[in-house]
């Protein structure tokens, strides 16, 4: 006879920050599973690729050593965000030089969608996977998704994180990522369109 | 009056509910004339709130990076 065992539950913040302190492995493990990819998303928002590793690891250690004084005022991730943009921000400034972060990448050109009156150029018909539940259900579009999502230019992935994954408001994000709030806005709509792009081909190819 | 690339260009503020009321009357006036604009802000809409649903989708990896940082944490607490 198999026993088909259930996954150990999720532990809480609170469950996790206890475990640490207690010297628990698998909170430890658990902790940079849920987080170590938030921050890097963040960290390299703010300084780039080539420091972004560099930045978290930092980051961790600064978290652990001070995790004592972790008085819980705001949830562990919205801490560990912190610490990291903090991070990066000073290295930015030692650095003393711009990170060019969104080279290289493909904009959607206005021009291909509309013609010269400001009118679309094709006919945007309906989707036939039409709600969130259906497209996510699609394993090739799921997949689709998640990968635009992974090559998003490091400023709009973090964007996105943190307002559309995070829940995070405009003005707190402006202030982790140090940037304008009209900058925000742009590269927010950037990628939820570049994403909105890969899933309208898809529907109209399949 | 609202040209469709407005709409394209004003659609995240729009579903966000940013734009001041003269701008959202002015929106929808052009979702009530426009039928792809309607189809695009529905798609938008979904797409976001896939986007939103994704990482109930993803498992919780712990990988040997996962293992192998985790253990540096730990070790740093007991030096």
């Amino acid at each position: 006879m198999s026993i088909k065992a259930d996954p150990p539950p999720l532990k809480t913040e609170a469950e996790l920050i206890k475990g640490m302190l207690a010297g628990e492995s698998s909170a430890f493990e658990m902790t940079v599973a849920l987080y170590h990819n938030r921050m890097l998303t963040i960290a390299r928002a703010i300084i780039g690729e080539a420091f972004a590793e560099e930045i978290v690891q930092d980051a961790w250690l600064s978290a652990i050593r001070s995790l004592n004084e972790f008085a819980g005022r705001s949830s562990l991730q919205t801490w560990l965000i912190q610490i990291t943009a903090n991070a990066a921000k000073t290295r930015l400034r030692r650095e003393k030089r711009q990170v060019s972060l969104d080279e290289n990448w493909q904009q959607i050109e206005s021009d291909d969608l509309f013609d010269a009156s400001g009118h679309w150029r094709e006919h945007i018909s309906e989707w036939d996977l039409e709600t969130p539940e259906a497209i996510l259900a699609n394993d090739q579009l799921s997949d689709i998704i998640r990968q635009t999502f992974e090559k998003l230019p490091a400023q709009q992935q973090a964007v996105l994180t943190l307002y559309d994954l995070e829940g995070e408001t405009m003005p707190q994000i402006c202030n982790i990522l140090g940037i304008s709030a009209s900058n925000a806005r742009v590269l927010l709509h950037r990628a939820r369109s570049v994403i909105h792009q890969q899933i309208h081909q898809y529907q109209e190819n399949d | 009056m609202l040209k469709c690339r407005d709409i394209e260009s004003m659609a995240s503020e729009y579903l966000d509910k940013n734009l001041s009321l003269r701008q959202r009357m002015a929106f929808k006036m052009h979702l009530f004339l426009c039928h792809n604009c309607r189809n695009y802000i529905r798609q938008l809409r979904t797409t976001i709130e896939s986007i939103r649903l994704m990482p109930q989708k993803q498992p919780i990896v712990i990988d040997q990076h996962v293992k192998n940082l985790a253990q540096q944490l730990k070790d740093s607490t007991q030096k």
